[in-house]
């Protein structure tokens, strides 16, 4: 019994959980914890505020890093290997076809969830000042998790995956000058073959995930940094009522003197309320309770899901057979469905003219309102052309043919 | 103080764990291991020694598999096939049954798959037998099996399946290479045949096919050639056996089967025939070749391939050096060679080097080895369908002669020729002619010409 417990407290120093001191000496004494505040806002937590897009995203990207080393296990990234490893993880290896369902849903999750936490950010203007930056940083993850499964659709080596890719790496090529030649530099080649499959998987388990958690920890440091999760907008308004107040009281004046703008008030009233205490809670447990509960979920619906539904797996890859019509992978359908029209414009103008906007949107939007009924048109327009590509994804899915010619998804296909 | 969120963290945990157990148990207990169990207690009932009964009892329980590294194939049947190799099993229940008459294509050499089609790295039932989504080869129907001969027989007769043998024929003398491509030999009017076997056809729609092409595949040009059922079952095996997997290939670079098939191929190279007979069929400076198999002792005519030695009076055959592996496929050519065999082997020789025919005879024969014969028909007098061109069918070229001059036709044959329409507003014929300038020789033209013009009927010269 001594043993164990001094082994207990030579790894825990801190106070016992019964106590507000061990509380936050938790957090404040574990590497894994200390990323969080002590202390956070109550109105933080509501998971109407933020659904925990942002966790959830993060945990896919655990579930995704844990199941992709399992399968490293087994995956040889040659041609005349990797299709047989899909067909031995299937159906030889222990948990093998569990795992590697799990990890295809998690990466279409993964794209699904990031995307809806950019759009909670910029619903609630939290991307505004003095998060400009760190909403930067997350567009270059959006990227980052779109090249993630990109790069990681090829390794299958079937035809979805060789059509997919030859698909996808031929839009890119559509770009000036610069298209073919990276087109090239990725494949290691001119078209798909054991070069690419090998620069594919070093970038699909090295390069990028390493860069995805160099930029997943200067995100959540800047979150710190910025100031803590952004607080509500509705909250925001009224607070601004009451810096309104505090600006017009004369106490309030001097209190506020030599600041320039409403907002810059209403943070100093809020800050002022924070210090107070007034909707203040612990983070262990209010916090990591509901952190908890999020990984939980994530894990259920992800796990279940694997469960019942198995990742597709087509014939070996075949250069000499070309499925009519060839689909890049569902995410980039919407870029497929553009090219048709046009493959300059559709291919990489709008594509790069979107990127480039996510990028500079705060600082092109200086507006300080946060309200989102204050800020209709520029939600109308975010969400329509979210909307659009949504549109043109479900068109690439479900409504095109042989040719790329509209057809009715429940005319059936000739098979 | 949370206690709603506590609740909740714990009811998510306990379906969390859950999932995780259902999973584990889902992935320890799939169905093959039920096929082994029962396997194992068929054999220890079987089992009187008690001893070795309680040993069969324990056997662990695991996936076997026949690797073929050569030709990339694992074979899993034998995970739930368990008895393929035990004649005591003769009398078992599928899957444990004994598979009688392997000899000479044994398990550890050949595996399963390579005669029976179906996805060997599969270990479930379905799955592995098919036909399943996205694995394109199902386990051939029995009455299909033999197709699978002719994937490494790629020459010659094949014992026991004749049908393969009329197919091949029906290949290279109807003119279907002048449409179909078949291992880069044949032009590209029709799809390309190297890996038909691998394309999801099922035998009845590949005998449908053959008894009415457009009835599958309705636009298809393909014209009717009126095959007889015989000749339709033919063909069909003949075109589930047509694959790019290099298994012919493979079987020959490991000389453990004296392959009649080999043996025909060097026999054609050392050009036996050219002294040897096969029942009175080509050459008379040595001795008939037919019979000789059971003649002589299979020690015998190895020795003599390897280093002939004088036979009688007789000077001895010439050395060609045969290693011994070459001596055995030989031989066993020699068991089922025909004067059939010696004919076409006569034929192949003379196609590749002049022996002396005319330059209209050369030509015949090159209308019949590259396909002309499948459109422009039999001794070139036309008659194919070929709706909405000028006349409604393929021309003959009987009156090649009376239209163009020979430079005119050659650089038709070179470059192809698409037809005129005989109605503008209609769609376009469905045969063209296709250029033939990378598959035919210049002297091929010229020989081929030579024949259009030797059939020029007599009438025409009244003009």
């Amino acid at each position: 019994m001594r043993i164990l417990r001094e082994l207990r407290d030579s790894i825990r120093r801190r106070a016992p959980l019964s106590t507000p001191k061990g509380r936050v000496q938790l957090v404040f004494h574990t590497l894994w914890l200390h990323i969080h505040p002590v202390k956070v806002h109550k109105s933080r937590l509501r998971f109407t505020y933020t659904g925990y897009l942002g966790f959830i995203s993060f945990y896919l990207f655990l579930i995704l890093t844990a199941t992709g080393i399992a399968l490293m296990f087994y995956y040889r990234p040659a041609a005349a290997y990797a299709y047989q490893d899909m067909k031995d993880l299937e159906f030889a290896v222990f948990l093998g076809k569990f795992t590697r369902n799990l990890h295809r849903w998690s990466a279409h999750a993964m794209i699904v969830v990031v995307v809806l936490h950019m759009y909670r950010v910029f619903v609630t203007g939290s991307y505004k000042k003095p998060r400009q930056f760190n909403w930067a940083i997350g567009v270059l993850l959006l990227v980052l998790t779109l090249l993630l499964s990109f790069t990681g659709y090829l390794l299958p080596w079937d035809q979805l995956a060789f059509w997919a890719i030859t698909v996808g790496t031929s839009i890119g090529a559509y770009a000036p000058w610069l298209g073919p030649k990276l087109k090239e530099l990725l494949l290691g080649g001119t078209q798909v073959g054991d070069a690419a499959l090998i620069r594919f998987y070093v970038l699909h388990c090295i390069a990028l995930p390493g860069a995805m958690a160099l930029l997943t920890m200067v995100h959540f440091w800047r979150i710190r940094k910025d100031g803590g999760l952004s607080p509500p907008p509705a909250e925001v308004q009224e607070h601004g009522a009451a810096a309104l107040e505090a600006v017009t009281s004369d106490s309030g004046r001097a209190e506020l003197a030599g600041t320039q703008s409403g907002a810059v008030a209403v943070a100093a009233v809020m800050a002022a309320r924070a210090a107070r205490g007034e909707d203040l809670i612990l983070s262990y447990p209010y916090a990591f309770h509901r952190e908890g509960i999020a990984l939980l979920a994530t894990l259920l619906v992800m796990m279940t899901v694997s469960l019942v539904w198995g990742a597709p797996l087509e014939e070996m890859a075949n250069p000499a057979k070309t499925p009519n019509p060839a689909k890049a992978p569902w995410y980039f359908l919407g870029v497929q469905e553009m090219v048709s029209y046009s493959a300059f414009l559709g291919g990489v103008a709008a594509p790069a003219l979107i990127i480039l906007a996510l990028l500079a949107l705060p600082y092109l939007d200086t507006n300080p309102e946060r309200r989102p009924s204050k800020r209709k048109l520029a939600i109308w327009i975010f969400s329509l052309v979210l909307l659009a590509n949504l549109v043109f994804i479900v068109i690439g899915t479900w409504f095109r043919g042989e040719g790329w010619k509209w057809v009715w998804p429940w005319s059936g296909s000739d098979g | 103080m949370d206690k709603r969120a506590q609740q909740v963290f714990a009811l998510l945990s306990l379906a969390v764990l859950a999932v995780t157990l259902a999973a584990i148990v889902e992935a320890g207990r799939p169905p093959w291991k039920a096929y082994q169990r029962a396997f194992y207690r068929l054999a220890a009932s079987r089992e009187r020694d008690a001893t070795r009964r309680q040993r069969l009892l324990r056997e662990p329980l695991e996936i076997k598999q026949i690797l073929l590294p050569g030709l990339g194939r694992v074979d899993r049947c034998p995970t739930c096939h368990l008895g393929v190799e035990d004649p005591d099993l003769a009398d078992a229940p599928h899957p444990f049954r004994f598979h009688p008459g392997l000899e000479p294509h044994r398990v550890e050499r050949f595996g399963c798959t390579v005669c029976h089609g179906g996805q060997g790295l599969a270990t479930e039932k379905t799955a592995a037998h098919g036909p399943v989504q996205n694995w394109l080869q199902p386990r051939l129907p029995r009455r299909y099996l033999r197709a699978s001969c002719a994937c490494c027989h790629t020459e010659g007769e094949i014992p026991g399946v004749p049908e393969l043998g009329v197919a091949r024929q029906i290949f290279a003398t109807r003119g279907c290479p002048g449409c179909h491509r078949l291992n880069s030999f044949g032009n590209t009017i029709g799809p390309e045949l190297s890996d038909e076997a691998r394309r999801e056809r099922t035998p009845e729609w590949l005998e449908q096919h053959f008894r009415d092409p457009r009835s599958m595949t309705p636009p298809s040009p393909m014209p009717d050639f009126r095959f007889t059922q015989p000749e339709i079952e033919a063909l069909t095996l003949w075109v589930l056996s047509l694959t790019t997997e290099p298994m012919a290939a493979y079987y020959r670079s490991v000389p453990v089967i004296p392959s009649a098939s080999e043996g025909r191929r060097l026999a054609a190279r050392a050009n036996c025939l050219h002294c040897h007979a096969i029942q009175g069929a080509a050459g008379s400076l040595a001795c008939n070749l037919a019979g000789m198999a059971t003649r002589r002792s299979a020690r015998y005519i190895e020795r003599q391939l390897e280093e002939p030695e004088p036979i009688g009076t007789r000077a001895a055959m010439l050395a060609f050096g045969f290693s011994q592996p070459a001596c055995r496929a030989i031989r066993a050519f020699l068991e089922v060679a025909t004067a059939a065999d010696a004919r076409t082997l006569l034929d192949n020789a003379s196609a590749l080097a002049d022996g002396g025919e005319t330059l209209v005879e050369l030509g015949r024969r090159r209308t019949l080895h590259f396909g002309c014969v499948g459109c422009h028909g039999g001794d070139l007098k036309g008659g194919v369908k070929n709706p909405n061109s000028q006349g409604g069918a393929v021309p003959a070229l009987i009156h090649l002669a009376d239209d163009y001059t020979r430079e005119e036709a050659a650089t038709i044959i070179r470059r192809g020729k698409t037809p005129a329409l005989e109605d503008p507003a209609k769609p376009a014929p469905p045969l063209y002619m296709p250029s033939w300038k990378k598959i035919l020789a210049e002297e091929d033209i010229e020989r081929i010409l030579a024949y259009a013009w030797s059939l020029r009927p007599k009438e025409s010269e009244a003009w």
